[in-house]
């Protein structure tokens, strides 16, 4: 076991070269770089986060940054509180205000870097895009082709269709 | 549609890494890679090819798509079929991978612990019928597999064999492990009327709140064979009006004289609801005729 480290900042360095240097209490948002740091005692060079871009590392930061004093959510009461809602403070909506690429890029981030809240708010603003839309209102909105025959599209909408809000 | 989901896939090529994996970190920031699985550990199978579709849902690590799936009610995840085949199979996979959990929520309709999508999908339905907003019962029809019909206390529905009435639990919110309906009763439309089942098919009308179901009798003009068209699809006629009487009471009379069946159903029915072909054609026969073409037997008194 590495002794402690007191260091302020960590650099982390994206995909595309670029090293950007962060406060420690925010980089450790992440588990992964947090068990990292804790394993490995001082790091001075830049950490290499290979899965992930500038741009997506920067909003990842930021969402770290705003969420920093957050109380961590015990092992246990994760599963029973994030399932049992779909609301998304203020905030966080309007930093999931983006497109559907960077929607999916920041998402594959915080399951990279095991960043629990900030999938969890991806996952949910993925879900209220679903929420209350007909199927082809889905379509519309996540460019999908109704590959289904005409034959099979009628027999799944007869199987399906109480479950249509009316 | 297939009860067995196809293999929904994993088409993503970045592996998602947990923590696990750190502990075959080296101590050298500079010699840590936190892209490669193999040293990190992964959560997700990536050895599976690529889903054709492109839209986030399906691109997304099966892993990650399931808990997007755990937002949505059951019933938005069945809706979500109807999108296209890339959400059907990961729907369908999400419900096969899924069972203890349903079991635990849809138990008391799911009576085997080895079920399908058919099997989910029904019990999602059973579990979402809603006391109706009118006295007299609420005229339902839907073109799927089964039909319901619910008053505020009953509901009715046309399960292939037969229709089943079921008493509706007062409750505004279906809780884990508990169901909508209590009290179900199977009633064969051939046993109550002496003849063919085969021959015979039912259209439930109405649920009293007294606990009468009114239900319209048909017959196939040609009965369905093993391996011809679904029953559903087969030519058929509506040739009288049926009554079960008091779901509660557990006790049938059926094969009300046409007329006493007609004004139950006028005085019952909204006049929409009265206006349907189905409910038209059925004033001009009667029960002696269902009768009479669909069995030699003598129906029971």
């Amino acid at each position: 076991m590495a002794t402690p480290s007191t260091q302020a900042t960590v650099k982390l360095q994206s995909n595309d070269n670029v090293v950007i240097e962060v406060e420690r209490a925010i980089a450790e948002r992440s588990v992964l770089i947090k068990n990292m740091l804790e394993d490995c005692g001082e790091v001075t060079d830049a950490i290499p986060i290979s899965n992930v871009n500038e741009s997506i590392l920067r909003k990842v930061i930021e969402w770290c940054e705003h969420h920093k004093n957050d109380p961590v959510a015990a092992e246990n009461e994760n599963d029973d509180s994030r399932k049992k809602t779909t609301d998304i403070d203020e905030w966080d909506q309007k930093f999931m205000n983006v497109d559907q690429e960077m929607l999916f890029e920041i998402i594959l981030a915080a399951n990279f870097l095991d960043i629990k809240p900030l999938l969890d708010t991806g996952c949910k603003t993925v879900a209220n895009m679903i929420k209350g839309k007909s199927p082809e209102e889905i379509r519309k909105l996540f460019n999908i082709q109704n590959d289904f025959t005409p034959e099979e599209e009628e027999q799944i909408r007869r199987e399906n269709e109480w479950a249509e809000d009316r | 549609m297939s009860e067995t989901p196809k293999e929904a896939t994993n088409p993503n090529p970045q592996a998602p890494t947990s923590s696990r994996g750190l502990e075959q970190m080296t101590t050298q920031a500079s010699n840590i890679s936190l892209s490669d699985p193999k040293d990190c550990g992964t959560d997700i199978d990536t050895s599976t090819p690529h889903r054709p579709a492109t839209d986030i849902l399906s691109r997304l690590p099966l892993e990650i798509t399931f808990q997007v799936l755990e937002q949505l009610s059951d019933k938005e995840k069945i809706k979500a079929t109807r999108v296209c085949k890339s959400w059907e199979s990961i729907a369908k996979t999400w419900q096969k991978e899924n069972c203890q959990t349903i079991l635990k929520k849809y138990g008391p309709i799911i009576d085997s612990p080895k079920f399908g999508w058919t099997k989910f999908r029904n019990a999602v339905k059973l579990a979402h019928i809603k006391p109706s907003s009118t006295p007299s019962g609420k005229l339902t029809h839907d073109s799927s597999n089964v039909h319901f019909v619910n008053s505020k206390k009953y509901a009715a529905w046309m399960n292939g064999k037969g229709f089943v009435t079921a008493r509706l639990r007062p409750t505004t919110s279906v809780k884990p492990g508990e169901s909508r309906t209590e009290n179900e009763t199977s009633y064969k439309l051939s046993t109550l009327l002496g003849c063919s089942n085969a021959q015979i098919f039912g259209e439930i009308l109405s649920v009293e709140d007294s606990g009468c179901v009114l239900v319209a009798v048909g017959r196939y003009l040609k009965a369905p064979k093993k391996n011809g068209p679904k029953p559903e699809h087969c030519e058929k006629a509506i040739v009288g009006l049926g009554f079960s009487v008091l779901i509660s009471m557990k006790r049938e009379s059926f094969g009300l004289p046409t007329e006493t069946a007609t004004q139950l159903t006028r005085a019952t029915l909204p006049k929409k609801q009265f206006l349907t072909p189905i409910l038209l054609s059925t004033t001009r026969l009667n029960r002696r005729s269902l009768v009479r073409d669909c069995s030699s037997k003598r129906p029971p008194k």
